[in-house]
Parts: structure tokens; sequence; C-alpha cells
């Protein structure tokens, strides 16, 4: 892949990048910070990338990694209880998925992402979060299952 | 899930204005930056000089040895799509005994060791990770691909018989996708791989008016194949020239069988004359939209600096300010970053350096943004903090060796409080990264030494 298809193919992630920094991210900071760090160590990596197939799960497999290590660091910065829970949803979203998604414990939220919102197989996602498949649909069955009975709830309501 | 609720895709919305520009800012930097070491190397003379040495090394390697590790390593991925780094030990195991079976540099005791039952797992895998980065480089990425590069060099030279075998083994192993094109090996009769380039050289300085001293330039890539349209064994020869860093196709060539120049090819790449004409406009219209998604790209980095400067201001501050180093080393090399006002992205102050566990509470208070106190006279010593959770935690049964404290302070509404977390400090074989698993955090009160909390962390339960 030469270098402007890879960016141009970084371009063609930017949902899909800001889905997954928003899974796992509270502020706007952070998830700039996370896809800023992520887009760097891709660029440097980019040319061992020889399957153009496989930029999705490498890139959004380096995004989650950034991820995490600033939600490491901000734990440090501030006791978590202490962190505002609630963020608002954005303007364009659905205000009940939003809190449902992200009422979901993390490892379920990420993903639930990858799978529902990105339309990754099981296989890809295992790949993506580095665990075996079989943990993948146990996390993925489990969110669901809050997922629908949430909505159902919420619906009733 | 889908059909039985509303559409989860919506939940988060749409990336916003800000978070588009930032990785449109992010790569026009990156860019930039790559730009400016590419300028500070040394020419593509000497380049391709030693690539050419790399090959003819490799194309001699691969006439004595067998490639049955890197079949080995198609077979693996393709149950299990992970880089070979992070492999399970027996995995690892099984590929380094095919390395030596095909005659690469394992000895007979690295073997008896990684059999051995004596030998811790952890102790194998290391010895296994070295191994294999003695042959293809810690590269915290490698892949069944990146190892035949390593072995055969840049695919545009791998010879015929490479090229057939390991698309072949791709295609065996699932791992080739739906492409048709299948290589080949010339039988008896055809004509031969220089025949193939010299035809299509000349074709290209004729129709092209290509001097002889301009294609000494080019690197010439070539492929027997056949496709699922064109079932007849047919070369395609490529004339690669190196730009921005890698080989670009300057031309491409089709010939028949025999070695006939044919334009019997929909691709606009291929020698025509016609095809000549429209590949040189397309070129130019690339290079326009290219032109311009660059412009576009370096105006919104223009327009959003004050929102990046206003965000992340209390760090740059600091980067400014207070770390010299960066002043001078750093920022003389980035001119553009420099008169635009934007200061390094990515954490370059000296001090940042190390991850922040390992600062005195000091550094981190003078160096973060967070509102951290630092300790007043009628606080305990962070030592004394760092021993009170650790008491905490073993008198809960947990087991802290091994693990590094690191201390910070909180206002709670008013409340002094140490946080201190036991980290498992991993350095990373591959590539020398310190990764940090938080394991056990503790919080107690700074002045009464009361505990407050003291647990394992939850992703580690």
């Amino acid at each position: 892949m030469t270098d402007q298809a890879f960016e141009r193919a970084i371009v063609d992630q930017i949902q899909a990048m800001y889905r997954v920094c928003y899974a796992q991210l509270r502020s706007h900071a952070d998830r700039e910070d996370a896809v800023q760090e992520a887009l760097k160590k891709a660029w440097e990596k980019r040319k061992s990338l020889k399957d153009d197939g496989a930029l999705k799960g490498w890139l959004l497999r380096i995004l989650i990694n950034e991820c995490h290590n600033i939600q490491r660091k901000n734990k440090r910065m501030a006791p978590s209880e202490y962190i505002p829970a609630g963020a608002l949803p954005p303007p364009d979203a659905d205000s009940t998925l939003h809190d449902l998604m992200l009422s979901l414990p993390e490892k379920l939220r990420i993903t639930a992402v990858l799978i529902f919102m990105e339309g990754m197989t099981i296989a890809q996602a295992a790949s993506v979060l580095r665990v075996p498949q079989g943990t993948v649909s146990s996390r993925i069955h489990k969110a669901r299952h809050i997922l629908k009975t949430q909505w159902e709830e919420a619906n009733r309501e | 899930m889908k059909n039985e609720m509303m559409d989860v895709s919506r939940a988060f919305g749409r990336a916003d204005d800000a978070f588009v520009a930032c990785v449109e800012k992010t790569l026009v930097q990156l860019k930039y930056q790559e730009e400016q070491k590419v300028k500070k190397k040394i020419g593509w003379g000497v380049i391709a000089i030693a690539l050419l040495l790399i090959l003819a090394m490799a194309t001699a390697i691969a006439l004595t040895i067998e490639w049955k590790h890197i079949e080995t390593a198609m077979d693996l991925i393709a149950k299990n799509d992970v880089f070979i780094y992070d492999w399970k030990l027996p995995a690892k195991l099984r590929l380094i005994a095919d390395m030596q079976e095909d005659g690469m540099a394992v000895s007979d005791e690295e073997i008896k060791r990684l059999e051995s039952d004596q030998v811790p797992d952890a102790e194998k895998e290391k010895l296994a990770d070295e191994i294999i980065a003695r042959h293809y480089g810690e590269d915290e990425y490698l892949y069944y691909y990146t190892m035949a590069e390593r072995e055969w060099g840049m695919p545009i030279e791998w010879t015929l018989e490479q090229r057939a075998w390991f698309h072949q083994m791709e295609r065996e192993k699932g791992l080739y996708g739906d492409f048709s094109w299948i290589d080949l090996v010339p039988e008896k009769g055809d004509i031969s791989r220089e025949t193939a380039v010299e035809r299509a050289k000349n074709a290209v300085m004729e129709a092209w008016n290509v001097t002889e001293t301009e294609m000494a330039q080019y690197k010439a890539g070539v492929s027997f194949f056949i496709t699922d349209v064109y079932d007849i064994p047919r070369w395609q020869v490529d004339f690669y020239i190196p730009r921005e860093g890698t080989w670009s196709t300057a031309y491409t060539v089709l010939l028949t069988r025999e070695g006939a120049v044919t334009e019997d090819w929909e691709d606009l790449g291929v020698l025509t004359p016609e095809n000549a004409r429209k590949k040189k406009e397309e070129d130019a219209k690339k290079a326009l939209e290219m032109d311009d998604w660059q412009r576009r790209g370096k105006e919104r980095l223009q327009e959003m600096e004050s929102v990046f400067f206003n965000r992340n201001g209390g760090k740059h501050y600091h980067f400014l300010n207070d770390c010299p180093l960066v002043e001078e080393k750093f920022l003389p090399l980035e001119p553009l970053a420099k008169d635009a006002g934007i200061f390094p992205l990515f954490t370059p102050c000296p001090v940042c350096v190390n991850d922040d566990i390992f600062w005195s509470i000091e550094d981190k208070v003078r160096y973060q943004c967070g509102n951290w106190p630092l300790p007043e006279e009628d606080w305990i010593s962070p030592d004394r903090a760092v021993e009170m959770a650790r008491k905490a935690l073993v008198d809960q049964g947990y087991d802290l060796s091994s693990l590094y404290p690191s201390v910070y302070t909180h206002d709670l509404e008013g409340r002094a409080v140490y946080s201190i977390f036991f980290d498992a400090v991993i350095t990373d074989m591959h590539d020398g990264s310190v990764m940090i698993d938080p394991i056990y955090s503790v919080m107690l009160d700074a002045k009464t030494e009361e505990i407050l909390r003291a647990e394992l962390n939850e992703s580690n339960g």
C-alpha cells in the first residue's frame, strides 16, 4: 500500500476510530490524544501491514491499546468515583442507546462496539482484542442480553 | 441485533469536526516529519545498491534452503491470526524446529533447552523470542509475509519460483483472499525472465521515448501468471522507481507467453500509445487531488491550532517554558511546528521519557496537568503511605512481590489523601517498551493514615 493509499485508508476509518475511542474514553481531549498516539504508531509500522484488508482491525487494536494507556493514567489523576460519570450524548446520537452502551462494563462495551457497530466477525474481534474467540462470543452474548433487557425496560417506561 | 432493537450503531453519533480535524492534522504532521527525515537520509543510489546486495544474498540463500518454516508460519497464522511474537510457546517451538530443519542457524543446544522439561516455560519463551529475533528482528508485527521479505528481499524482486510457491501456499492456507491471479514458473520453451525484461525495456524506451540512461534507474519486477480472465500464461514486467520511501510503478508492459508486447489488457498502466496518454492525464489528475487534499489538511491544521493550543495548553506550556532541552533540541528540527506555533504532539520531553509511575511526587505535580497537591507538613510521608498501603493489602492476603508502588496525592473535597498503586512493570522484549499493569490500589487519609480503600484492580479480578 502506498503512503497515499494508507492515508486514505486511515481517513476512511475515522468513524470507526471515533466509536472505539468514545466507548472507552469520556473526554474529547483524551479521545484526541489516543487517536494521535495510535496514528503515530500505525504510521511508523505501516510498512509491516501487508494485507490491506486487515488495516481496520490492525488500526483499532493499536487504538484500543492507546485508550487503555490513557485510562490507566487517568486513574492516577483522580480517584474514579470523583470523575464525572455521565457524558451528554452527542446531538446526533440516540440518547437511550448511548446511555445503555455506556452502562455496559467496559470489556462488554468494547466488544459490542466491534461486533455491533463495526460489523466485525467473532474471529476478527478476537484478533483485535487479543482474546480467544470463545471469550468474545461469551462477552457478546452477555452484552446482547443486557442491552436487549434494558432496551425493553426503557421502552416500557 | 439490528432486527431486534434500534440500530446500535447510532449510540455514539458521528465523529465531531474536532475529532476529524485531529486525525487529518496528525496525518499531515506525521507525513511532514517523515519528509524531514527522508531528506536527511543517504541517496537512493546507495540504497538501491544495498538492496541489490541484499537481494543477491537472499537469492543465494533461497537456493540452498527449504521454505517449510514459512509454510508453517502461514499455517499457524491461518488457524490463529495473531502476530508471531504473540504466539503461544508450542507454536513458536514448531516454527523454530522447522527453521532449524530448513538450515537456519538454530543450534541443537537451543532446541534441547526448548524441549527440556527442566527449563521453565518463561525461560523457553524468552529463548524462543531471541531465536526468532535473531533471524527476523524485533518487529512486534512480525507476520509470515515479513518473514519472507526478510529472507528474500522486497516482493518486487522475488524470483518467479518464490512468487509462485508463496502465493500457492497462501491459497492453500486460505490466506490469499479472492484474488484470481496465479503466479507460475516458466516451462521449457518459454522465454526467460531476462528476455522478458529486455523486451519490455525496449518497448518502454520506444513508446515513451525513454533513454537507456533513464531506464537504468528503474528496477524491474516480473510476473509470469494466469488469471480467471486470462488463462493463457503471460508476462507482466513492472518498472519501479524509488518514490516517497517506497517503490512506485512507473511503467508496465504486458508480454505474451512468447514474448511479444500485447495490448490485450484493461489496465491503464499497460503499454500502448493511447494508454500512455491516458495514464499521464490520470497521474496529473491524481497529483492535483493529492495536492488539494494536503493543502486542505494543512489549512485545517491552522484552523484548529487555537483549539489544540487551548485544550492542551497546560501540557504544552510546560514543554516550552519548563523544558529547555525540548526548546533547544526538538523545536529547531520542526520548523513547521515552530513557525505555526504548534508544539510537538508526542511527549518528547526528556522528563517524560519514562512512565509517570517512576516520577517523584514533586515531578508529577510539576509536569502533569492534574491538580495534585504537594504533601504538606501535617501529612504522613509518601514512604509511610506506601508502607501503610502495603500492610493493608498484605493483611488481606495479597502478594505484592515483584510489584512496583507509585504514589499520588489528591484533595477530595478538602480531605487530603494518598493513592498508592502497585503495578506489574513488564518490559516488552520485542521493542523494549514498558507496559504497566496496575494490580492493586489503596487510598488512605494523608493525615490520619485511615485506609479508605484497598482493592484488587477491577480488570485483574
